[in-house]
C-alpha cells in the first residue's frame, strides 16, 4: 500500500493547487477542496431552505391566509424539504466525508478524484434547476417531498424539470457513495483493519452501501411517474389500471433508508466527538459498528410504517410495527454507549461537545416519538398531523443538523489552522438549542390535538402554539447567521491551532499539521491503536 | 499537466479501484432496472 501514493515531486503538484481563482474550484480533484465546496454549498442551501421555512412559519404565525396562497404554500413545503434533504444535510455529510475519510484512514486522496469533482458539480445545477421550477407556469411541485401521484402529476410545466433535478441529485449521491466505498476498501493504510476504523468512517461506509441500494429505487419511481405523465403508461394511474399506493411503497422503500443515510454519518461524528471531550475511548467500539449495521439492515424492512393508514392486512401492520420497534434496540445500544463513554470521563464542554450532548438528548426525543408512531393503532391519530412534523424535525434538526454543526466546530481548527471563537460558539449553541425546542416542541401538542400538516390555515385553538413555533423558527434561523460569522472569523485568522487541536484526541487526522497540508499523506502512515491503560 | 489530487501510480491498484467502482455502478443500475421491471410486472 505504501506504493499507492506516488512520489510526485517531479510534477510539483504536491505543494498546492494547480489552478488559482475560480478555476481551482471548478477543476479541483483534491479531496479537501471538494470537501470545502460541499460544506460551503450546504451552508448556502441551509439559508435557501431556511428562507422557505420562514415563509411557511410566517404564514402559520396566525390562522387565516396572510402572505401566500395555499398552492404556493405547498410548493414551499415541497421545496423546503427537497432542498434541506438533498441540498443541505446530505452534501454537508458528503463534505465531512471528503475532508475527513482520507485523513482518518491515511489515504492520499479519494480513490476516484475526477468522479468526486463531478459528484459535487452536479449538485448546484440540480438545485438551481429545482428552484427554477418556482418560476415555471403552474409553479413548482406542490405534492410534498414524497411526490405522491396523482397529486404530483397535476404539476404544471415544471414536472419533468423537477424529476430531472431529482435524478441529478441521485446520480451525484450514487457517485459519491461509490467513491467512498472504493476509497475505504482500497486506500486504507494497511496497518488499520476494518474494525479499527473510526466510527465516522464506518458510519459513512454503511451509508454509502445504503445509498447504492436505495437511490436507484427513487430514480426508478420518479422515472415511472415521468412515463405515466408523458408516455401514457399506467404504473400509478388508477384510471389505466395502475396503483397509486404502489408508488408509496416504492418511495418509502427509498425513503426510510434515506433517514438512516442522513443519520448514520451524524452518529459517526458524535462518536468521534464524545470520546475526545470525555478523554476516554468510545465505549463498545465494535458494538457501535454492529449497531449501525443492524440499523441499516432493519431500515429495509420497515418502510410501510409510513403508510399504515392506506389500508393493509393486519399481518402487514403487525410486521411493520414490530420490525420498526426493533430499531430501538441498536439505537438504544448507541445512546447508552455514548452515555457510558462520558461516564467517569474527564469531561469538558467546548462547543462541539455541547452540540453533541444536545444531539444525544434531543435526537432521543425524536426517537421516542418515532416509537410512538411505530405502533399502528395510535398512528392512525398521528398520521399526517403536526406530531409527525415535530418528530422528524427533532430527528433532523437537533439530530442530524446539530451533529453537522458539532462536526464543523470540532474539525474547523484542523481545516483552517485557527481556533474558532469559543465564546461565540457557546452563544450560538445556547441560542440554537433554545430556539430549536421553541420551534418544534409545541408542534407535538398541536399535532396530538389534531392539526394537520401541509396546510396554510388552521383552527383558532392552535394559534398560541403556532405563534411560539414561528417565533422559535425565526430565532433559530437568525442564530445560524452567528455560525456563518464564527466560520468567517475563524477562516480569516485567529489563535493558531496545534496539530492535535484538542486534548490528545485519537486518530490519524490529528497527526498531520493544522491546517492540513494540501497533500497530507505521501506514504501510508502507520496506525497504532492507543493504549488507554486501565 | 499535474493534478490536484495524489496520483496513484500502482497500475494493479488503479485497475482494482476502477473494477470496484464499475461493479458498484452496475449494482446501482441493476437496482434501478429491477425496480422498474418489477413494478411493470406488478411482482
Amino acid at each position: 500500500m505504501s506504493a499507492t501514493a506516488a512520489d510526485i515531486h517531479d510534477n510539483h503538484d504536491d505543494h498546492g493547487p494547480v489552478h488559482t481563482g475560480i478555476k481551482r474550484w471548478l477543476f479541483t480533484t483534491n479531496h479537501k477542496d471538494i470537501g470545502t465546496l460541499y460544506l460551503v454549498f450546504s451552508l448556502i442551501m441551509l439559508f435557501v431552505g431556511g428562507l422557505m421555512a420562514m415563509i411557511i412559519r410566517a404564514e402559520l404565525f396566525q390562522p387565516g391566509l396572510q402572505f401566500v396562497n395555499p398552492n404556493f404554500f405547498n410548493q414551499m413545503v415541497t421545496l423546503h424539504a427537497l432542498v434541506m434533504v438533498f441540498g443541505m444535510i446530505m452534501p454537508a455529510f458528503a463534505g465531512f466525508a471528503n475532508w475527513m475519510i482520507p485523513l482518518m484512514i491515511g489515504a492520499p486522496d479519494m480513490a476516484l478524484p475526477r468522479l468526486n469533482n463531478w459528484s459535487f458539480w452536479l449538485l448546484p445545477f440540480a438545485v438551481v434547476l429545482l428552484a427554477s421550477t418556482l418560476f415555471m407556469p403552474g409553479g413548482a411541485p406542490a405534492s410534498g417531498w414524497t411526490l405522491y401521484p396523482p397529486l404530483v402529476l397535476q404539476t404544471g410545466d415544471a414536472f419533468p424539470f423537477a424529476i430531472f433535478a431529482v435524478h441529478l441529485l441521485g446520480i451525484s449521491s450514487i457517485m459519491a457513495a461509490i467513491n467512498i466505498i472504493v476509497t475505504i476498501m482500497n486506500l486504507r493504510t494497511p496497518s488499520m483493519s476494518l474494525m479499527q476504523m473510526p466510527l465516522f468512517v464506518w458510519g459513512w461506509l454503511i451509508t454509502a452501501y445504503l445509498l447504492i441500494a436505495v437511490m436507484p429505487v427513487l430514480a426508478g419511481g420518479v422515472t415511472m411517474l415521468l412515463m405515466d405523465q408523458f408516455f401514457a403508461t399506467s404504473f400509478f394511474q388508477a384510471a389505466g389500471g395502475g396503483d397509486p399506493v404502489l408508488f408509496q411503497h416504492i418511495f418509502w422503500f427509498f425513503g426510510h433508508p434515506e433517514v438512516y443515510i442522513i443519520i448514520l454519518p451524524a452518529f459517526g461524528i458524535i462518536s468521534q466527538i464524545i470520546p475526545a471531550f470525555s478523554r476516554k475511548p468510545l465505549f463498545g467500539h465494535s458494538a457501535m459498528i454492529y449497531a449501525m449495521a443492524s440499523i441499516a439492515f432493519l431500515s429495509f424492512i420497515v418502510w410501510a410504517h409510513h403508510m399504515f393508514t392506506v389500508g393493509m392486512p393486519l399481518a402487514g401492520q403487525m410486521f411493520f410495527m414490530l420490525s420498526t420497534m426493533l430499531i430501538a434496540i441498536p439505537t438504544g445500544v448507541k445512546v447508552f454507549n455514548w452515555t457510558a463513554t462520558m461516564w467517569q470521563g474527564s469531561l469538558s464542554f467546548e462547543t462541539p461537545m455541547l452540540f453533541a450532548i444536545a444531539f444525544l438528548f434531543l435526537f432521543t426525543i425524536g426517537g421516542f416519538s418515532g416509537l410512538m408512531m411505530a405502533m399502528a393503532p395510535p398512528d392512525f391519530q398521528y398520521h399526517d398531523t403536526y406530531f409527525i412534523v415535530a418528530h422528524f424535525h427533532y430527528v433532523l434538526v437537533p439530530g442530524a443538523m446539530f451533529a453537522a454543526i458539532a462536526g464543523c466546530y470540532f474539525w474547523l481548527p484542523k481545516w483552517t489552522g485557527h481556533m474558532y471563537d469559543e465564546r461565540l460558539g457557546q452563544i450560538h449553541f445556547w441560542l440554537s438549542t433554545i430556539f430549536v425546542n421553541l420551534t418544534f416542541f409545541p408542534q407535538h401538542f398541536v399535532g396530538l390535538a389534531g392539526m394537520p400538516r401541509r396546510i396554510p390555515d388552521y383552527a383558532v385553538q392552535f394559534t398560541n402554539f403556532n405563534a411560539m413555533s414561528s417565533i422559535g423558527s425565526f430565532g433559530f434561523g437568525l442564530s445560524q447567521l452567528l455560525l456563518v460569522y464564527v466560520i468567517y472569523k475563524c477562516v480569516k485568522g485567529a489563535r493558531k491551532a496545534t496539530a492535535e487541536v484538542w486534548d490528545s484526541p485519537e486518530g490519524l487526522e490529528w497527526t498531520v499539521p493544522s491546517p492540513v497540508p494540501y497533500h497530507a499523506f505521501d506514504k501510508a502512515p502507520t496506525y497504532t491503536p492507543r493504549n488507554w491503560g486501565g | 499537466m499535474g493534478t490536484q489530487s495524489k496520483v496513484i501510480d500502482d497500475n494493479k491498484l488503479q485497475r482494482k479501484i476502477r473494477m470496484n467502482a464499475l461493479l458498484l455502478g452496475f449494482v446501482a443500475f441493476g437496482f434501478f432496472i429491477a425496480f422498474v421491471v418489477a413494478t411493470a410486472l406488478k411482482v
